[in-house]
C-alpha cells in the first residue's frame, strides 16, 4: 500500500544551505541548463519530433 | 497515464517535452555534489540528486490548466526513480520566488501519490528562516525502503539544515 508523505518543520541555521537555497531560486544557474538543453533539442531536430509525436498522440512514451 | 512524449536532454538524467499549450519543460535530475560535501550520509555515494523543473515559451499558444503537465512529469519521476534503483535520494527545493512554494510541495505530493512508487517514501520539510520568519521554504525528500540508510537520511537531511555552522549548535522545533 502507498505510503503517505510526512511532514517536518525545521530551523534552517546552516548558513551555507540558505545560501545555495536563494542562489537557486535567481535562477541563473538552471535557467542556464535549460536553456542549453532546449537548445540542443532544437539543433538535433528531437524537439521538432517530439511536437509531431505529440499531436499525433498523446499516450505516454518516452522517445 | 495519457501524457507527452519526452526525450532525454543534452545533460544525463535531464529531460524535455514541449505541451500543447506552447511551454517547454525540461525535468532534470541534478547530481550536486558540492551541497552535502563532508556528510556521508546525504553525500550517499554520490546518488543525491536535486530535482529540478524549468519551462521556457516555445510559441504564444493558449496558456490554460493542462492536466497533461502533471502526469508527464509523474511518469518521468517513476521512469527515472524505476531506472536507478532503490541506492540514489532525491531532494527538491520549490522556487518561492513567486510565493507559490507551498503549491509546488503540494504538487510533488500530488506527483507522489499518483505514482506508482509503493516503496518510495516522501519526506516534506518546511524549513523556516531564522533571518525572517515570514518566510517558509518548502522541500522534500524521497528515499526507497530498501536504501541501507532509509532510517538515517530523512534525520540526516534535518540535522543538516539545523546545524548552525558558525556554532556547531543544533536547534529543533516539530
Amino acid at each position: 500500500m502507498k505510503k503517505k508523505a510526512t511532514t517536518r518543520k525545521v530551523v534552517v541555521r546552516n548558513s551555507g544551505f540558505l545560501a545555495a537555497v536563494k542562489d537557486s531560486f535567481s535562477g541563473r544557474a538552471s535557467a542556464i541548463r535549460h536553456k542549453k538543453i532546449v537548445d540542443e533539442a532544437k539543433s538535433s531536430g528531437i524537439l521538432d519530433v517530439l511536437i509531431g509525436a505529440n499531436k499525433k498522440n498523446a499516450s505516454g512514451n518516452s522517445l | 497515464m495519457p501524457c507527452y512524449k519526452f526525450a532525454p536532454g543534452v545533460y544525463p538524467n535531464t529531460f524535455i517535452f514541449p505541451t500543447d499549450n506552447g511551454w517547454l519543460y525540461s525535468v532534470s535530475f541534478i547530481n550536486n555534489l558540492s551541497l552535502f560535501k563532508g556528510n556521508p550520509i546525504l553525500e550517499n555515494n554520490k546518488l543525491s540528486f536535486e530535482i529540478v523543473f524549468n519551462r521556457s515559451e516555445l510559441d504564444k499558444g493558449g496558456k490554460g490548466k493542462d492536466e497533461l503537465v502533471a502526469s508527464t512529469i509523474s511518469t518521468i519521476l517513476c521512469k527515472q526513480f524505476d531506472l536507478l534503483g532503490e541506492l540514489p535520494i532525491y531532494f527538491f527545493l520549490c522556487d518561492m520566488a513567486d510565493k507559490r512554494g507551498f503549491a509546488r510541495s503540494q504538487l510533488f505530493n500530488q506527483w507522489y501519490e499518483s505514482c506508482n512508487l509503493p516503496d518510495w517514501e516522501l519526506v516534506n520539510y518546511e524549513l523556516l528562516d531564522p533571518t525572517d520568519e515570514t518566510i517558509t521554504y518548502y522541500a522534500g525528500l524521497f528515499i526507497h525502503a530498501q536504501h541501507p540508510h532509509y532510517k538515517l537520511v530523512p534525520d540526516a537531511f534535518e540535522k543538516f539544515l539545523e546545524q548552525d555552522v558558525s556554532t556547531g549548535k543544533f536547534v529543533r522545533r516539530r
